[in-house]
């Protein structure tokens, strides 16, 4: 009788495991098809192309691209933020670096590449206050040519940039904007060189 | 055994910053090798140093690195502060060889307005990297 009864436990016990188990796989299959089910829906709009759940990064939104700017470009100078300038004048700039201002700059045609699809992803869009100002025609190549960046600094006298040894030329962001480096221009972090802070 | 332990980690630690603080010299040591497969050498620190300081129409090498290549260079028209090129003074330097390739491309075109051929490129090597 005994023997019977553990005989029959362990059947219970094998059939309600087995039946768990079932229906775990039962529910993960059932979310793909979900899934599945969600892609099928697309197919009755124009949309043919399968969206993922998580989009891959557009080229030049990536923490690297960023750090590759960086890497690459404040070598020699502050890495300019790409907000500054229209897509238009990177674009320039990226095809001409043999001769970048007076100097070879070359890089890889894979680098060049992928900093200006970081340069354009982060450039100024059309409607950014920092192209008030500017005709669509316009290409500029210096951030200082800017109305927007002549009109920001049209109170500092030439003796403070130009006529001072310690900044040399409105190109020297960081020499009066101390935290220029972190893309930061507020007025109020300003410090000219030999002049001291600067709030009006 | 607990001391044997110990000398093993020792020995490992020292060989291990020997081998970082040797990088950038053993990556020279190679590119200098492929530049003499290229057909140039034998180099000389004394003819690097030359072309170092030589002046071509107001630009030379030293020009932003400075005269001393174990003291710090400042970015002629920047001003950015460019550090020591002299690998006992920066051990960071020439650790990456494409990195000193594309450095000597851009700079060689600025200051000479060509490309370095091999052999000067070897002879400021040798001088860069002696201790």
């Amino acid at each position: 009788m005994k023997t019977s009864m553990n005989t029959l436990r362990y059947l219970t016990g094998t059939l309600l495991l087995g039946a768990a188990l079932t229906l775990g796989l039962y529910g993960l299959s059932s979310l793909n098809h979900q899934s599945l089910a969600d892609d099928d829906d697309d197919h009755h709009s124009d949309r043919s192309s399968h969206q993922p759940a998580l989009p891959a990064a557009s080229p030049g939104t990536r923490l690297a691209d960023a750090m590759q700017y960086q890497d690459e470009c404040s070598s020699c100078h502050l890495p300019y933020p790409a907000r500054l300038l229209p897509a238009r004048s990177w674009e320039k700039i990226m095809t001409s670096l043999t001769d970048h201002f007076g100097e070879d700059a070359s890089v890889s045609d894979a680098s060049r590449a992928e900093l200006l699809a970081y340069l354009s992803a982060n450039s100024a869009s059309n409607h950014s206050r920092v192209l008030a100002g500017l005709e669509y025609g316009e290409t500029p190549q210096r951030i200082t040519e800017l109305p927007y960046f002549r009109r920001k600094h049209r109170e500092i006298p030439a003796r403070m940039v130009s006529g001072n040894p310690e900044v040399g030329s409105f190109s020297q962001c960081d020499s009066c904007h101390r935290n220029a480096a972190q893309g930061k221009f507020n007025e109020h972090d300003v410090a000219i060189p030999g002049f001291g802070r600067w709030d009006d | 055994m607990k001391r044997l332990m110990i000398s093993v980690l020792a020995a490992a630690t020292f060989t291990f910053s020997l081998l970082g603080s040797n990088a950038g010299y053993a990556a020279a040591a190679d590119q200098l090798q492929d530049l003499q497969a290229a057909g140039a050498g034998p180099f000389s620190a004394a003819a690097g140093q030359a072309l170092w300081l030589r002046d071509n129409d107001g630009r030379s090498c030293a020009g932003c690195h400075g005269s001393d290549p174990a003291r710090p260079g400042k970015h002629q028209k920047t001003g950015k502060p460019i550090s020591p090129m002299a690998l006992h003074a920066n051990p960071e330097r020439f650790s990456d060889a494409a990195h000193t390739e594309k450095w000597f491309r851009r700079n060689c075109r600025w200051t000479l307005g060509r490309e370095c051929s091999a052999q000067e490129k070897g002879d400021v090597l040798t001088w860069l990297i002696q201790p």
